[in-house]
């Protein structure tokens, strides 16, 4: 390749469109899988299944907080 | 051995005959399309790139284990469960990294195509827990943890055995310390992997290498050596050589990474992503079934 090994400054809408990208794409890939356990979620399920859903959105939360803070403090 | 594709059902097949499912051939195919592709543009290696596949490798592994648990298409089944798993998983990024070179080959400045591939990588990673989590139920959770614990002290001691390694080996500070460095994690959380295996499955869950190592001690030293009984004495020393061989190959190829970074950083990161991916995939299944 003709440009060598200098990259550009990532911009961050595009390092969140990224994540967002990589989110549909998992999604994509297990959502034949879950989607039968994912029924009860949306009628209210039972506590336990609520607290599993509860955990999920978290940790994606907390990766996206975690990027976010990276990213910023890398700059 | 016989190769044959199983469209008739394994019915039809000779005895001793290989299944490939023809999805799996097709995605085969298409993946080395992918490769073929990378490989022409010639783009070059930074020492991250390794870094941003760690999460395409976790996800590859969940994958796995989520196919086992749930119910795919049966002709997409291969896709998505062993070998399969990591092949998708590979192959995503590697399309994407394809089209981020193709479209950027006029451009004075690469994009930062490793950041992007990895922080996709955090995103599917993500939604695949949160799937693995849904899949297997709350009852596991605890255990879960070891899949975040071993990688974080297995990180912890690599950056140890890193900076020891500095002291010695100045090329590997200077030209391949994060994939050099990638290598040993690699290695790490194998070994680590490994041991676990068979501290709680037992001897079945022995390799050929830790075998080797548990019968070389037993010769030497069947009763242990000063106060330490035989069993904890091979365990270490059989994560000892797995860190010593992750070392070993960092620093003979380090010194060349001056001269061929891209080769140097293509291997490197090759086999600590064999390693990680060996290593979680046995962790993962332990912990989860």
């Amino acid at each position: 390749m003709a440009q060598g090994d200098s990259f550009a400054t990532p911009a961050f809408a595009k390092v969140f469109l990224s994540f967002a990208f990589g989110l549909a794409i998992g999604a994509a890939l297990v959502l034949p899988v879950v989607r039968d356990d994912l029924a009860p979620l949306a009628s209210g399920g039972s506590g336990a299944v609520r607290g599993v859903l509860l955990i999920g959105l978290f940790s994606i939360a907390i990766v996206s907080m975690g990027l976010f803070g990276l990213y910023r403090i890398s700059r | 051995m016989a190769i044959q594709l199983s469209i008739a059902g394994a019915d039809a097949l000779p005895a001793g005959a290989l299944q490939i499912s023809p999805a799996l051939v097709v995605l085969l195919l298409l993946t080395a399309i992918v490769v073929a592709v990378i490989y022409a543009y010639q783009p070059p290696l930074p020492q991250t790139m390794a870094v941003a596949f760690v999460p395409w490798i976790v996800t590859g592994a969940i994958l796995s284990v989520v196919a086992a648990h749930g119910q795919y298409p049966t002709y997409l089944e291969p896709v998505f469960t062993e070998p399969g798993a990591y092949i998708t998983a590979m192959f995503v990024p590697g399309v994407v990294w394809a089209a981020m070179l193709n479209l950027s080959v006029s451009r004075r400045a690469l994009p930062a195509y490793h950041q992007y591939i990895g922080t996709m990588g955090v995103g599917a990673m993500a939604i695949l827990w949160a799937a693995l989590i849904i899949e297997v139920g709350s009852s596991r959770l605890t255990m879960m943890l070891v899949l975040v614990v071993v990688p974080v002290m297995a990180l912890l001691a690599t950056g140890l055995i890193a900076l020891s390694i500095g002291f010695w080996s100045p090329d590997f500070v200077d030209y391949a310390a994060i994939t050099g460095g990638f290598a040993v994690f690699g290695a790490l959380v194998n070994g680590i992997a490994t041991a676990t295996n068979f501290a709680v499955l037992g001897d079945g869950a022995h390799t050929a290498f830790s075998s080797a190592v548990r019968g070389i001690v037993l010769a030497v030293a069947p009763g242990g050596v000063v106060g330490v009984d035989a069993t904890h004495l091979w365990v270490w020393l059989f994560l000892v050589a797995n860190v010593a061989i992750g070392v070993h190959v960092a620093t003979r190829l380090a010194p060349y990474a001056e001269t061929s970074p891209r080769a140097v950083n293509a291997m490197l990161g090759f086999v600590g992503a064999v390693g990680f991916a060996l290593g979680f995939d046995r962790l993962l299944v332990l912990v989860v079934g």
